[in-house]
C-alpha cells in the first residue's frame, strides 16, 4: 500500500477513533441499563425503587449496624456516597476492607441507601489494585519485548527482523 | 478486565495453539497478536492522560472506555496495523485477534447483576449473561494463565523439536 493512501487512512481512522469516545461518553447514560453515578448524584430521589448496579471504593463497614459505605464517582469526578446493607463475607469475616472496590447490585430505597441483591468484590483492598496496576506493567514490558524482538522500525513501518 | 499479563499470556498461548495448524502464524505474528492484546486496555491511559484534558481539547466530553469494546479494538487494530511496512491484512488479522480474545476473556469475569459489560458496543448494546467466572485481582487468574502458557511453551517446543528432527533426517 502507497505510503500516502496509509498516511490518509491513518487519519480516517484516528478520527473514527476520537468520535467513538466522544459518542461512548455522549450516550453512556441512555445505553447503561441502570441509573448512572451521575445521574443518581443530580437527582437521586428520581430514581427511588429502581435497581441500579454501583462500582465504587469502600469507605466504612459497619459489622454491628451490617452496613457497607462505598463511594463512586461521577462523570465529572465528583463523588456519591451510598450506603448497602449488606456486607459480603468471607469465613464468616468481611470480605472487603476500607479503601476496596465493590460492586453493589440492589434497589435504591432512599436517595443514598440500598438494599443489596448481590455484592461483588472486585479489589478486597487497596493494595489490590496496585497488584493489578504493577502486574500489567510487567506485561506490557514483556509484550513489548517480545515484539521487539522480532520486529524493527524503519522509515516504511515496522518490518520483520529475522528473514 | 483481568490484570494486563493474565491477558496477554492467554492471548499468545492461544494464538501459538492456532500457529500449530496455520504454518503462516510464525512467532513473528503471534507477536503481532499479543501487542493486539493490549489495546482494550488502553483505556487505562486515563492513568496517565486525565479523560477531563482529552475532553478539555476536544471541547466534548471523550471516554477512554470506548477501546474497551469490539468497535474500539477494531479502530485500534486498524491504525495498528497501517504502521507496518506490508502484510497489513495479516497484520490487522492478528491485533484483531489478539483484541478479541482479551475482550472475550474479560466478557465472562464477574458481575453483581449477572450480566457482562456492553463490549459489543458500537454494533449493540446487548449485555449477555456472564458465567461470573472471575474478579480481576483473583491471584488465581494469574496462576491458570501462567501454567496454561507453560504448558503450551513446552508442547509448542517439543513440537518444534520434532520437526527439525524430521527435517535433518
Amino acid at each position: 500500500m502507497r505510503l500516502v493512501i496509509r498516511g490518509v487512512l491513518f487519519v480516517v481512522l484516528l478520527v473514527a477513533l476520537l468520535g467513538l469516545g466522544v459518542h461512548y461518553a455522549a450516550t453512556y447514560d441512555d445505553r447503561w441499563t441502570y441509573p448512572t453515578e451521575t445521574e443518581l448524584e443530580e437527582s437521586p430521589e428520581a430514581h427511588v425503587g429502581e435497581d441500579i448496579l454501583i462500582f465504587g471504593v469502600v469507605t466504612d463497614i459497619d459489622t454491628e449496624a451490617e452496613e457497607l459505605t462505598l463511594e463512586a464517582e461521577t462523570d465529572d469526578g465528583a463523588t456519591v456516597e451510598f450506603v448497602a446493607d449488606e456486607i459480603p463475607t468471607e469465613d464468616e469475616t468481611p470480605a472487603v476492607e476500607e479503601g476496596g472496590f465493590v460492586q453493589v447490585y440492589g434497589t435504591l430505597e432512599s436517595a443514598d441507601e440500598l438494599t443489596t441483591t448481590e455484592t461483588v468484590v472486585v479489589n478486597p483492598d487497596a493494595l489490590a489494585e496496585w497488584y493489578k496496576l504493577g502486574v500489567s506493567g510487567i506485561g506490557v514490558l514483556l509484550a513489548m519485548a517480545y515484539f521487539l524482538y522480532h520486529w524493527r522500525p524503519t522509515t516504511a513501518g515496522w518490518e520483520a527482523k529475522h528473514g | 478486565m483481568a490484570e494486563l499479563l493474565s491477558h496477554l499470556l492467554i492471548v499468545w498461548g492461544i494464538l501459538t495453539i492456532v500457529s500449530w495448524r496455520l504454518e503462516w502464524l510464525t512467532r513473528r505474528w503471534v507477536a503481532v497478536g499479543v501487542i493486539g492484546g493490549i489495546f482494550p486496555d488502553l483505556n487505562r491511559l486515563s492513568i496517565i492522560v486525565p479523560e477531563d484534558a482529552i475532553s478539555a481539547f476536544l471541547g466534548v466530553p471523550f471516554q477512554l472506555d470506548a477501546f474497551h469494546t469490539l468497535g474500539g479494538v477494531l479502530l485500534l487494530s486498524g491504525l495498528g496495523a497501517l504502521l507496518f511496512a506490508r502484510n497489513h491484512r495479516r497484520a490487522f488479522a492478528l491485533l484483531f485477534s489478539g483484541g478479541l480474545i482479551h475482550l472475550l476473556t474479560d466478557a465472562v469475569k464477574a458481575y453483581a447483576d449477572g450480566y457482562a459489560a456492553m463490549w459489543l458496543y458500537p454494533f449493540t448494546n446487548y449485555r449477555h449473561p456472564s458465567p461470573n467466572l472471575y474478579v480481576s485481582a483473583d491471584p488465581e487468574v494469574l496462576v491458570l494463565s501462567t501454567v496454561f502458557a507453560a504448558i503450551v511453551f513446552f508442547v509448542d517446543r517439543r513440537g518444534r523439536t520434532r520437526q527439525s528432527t524430521r527435517t535433518s533426517e
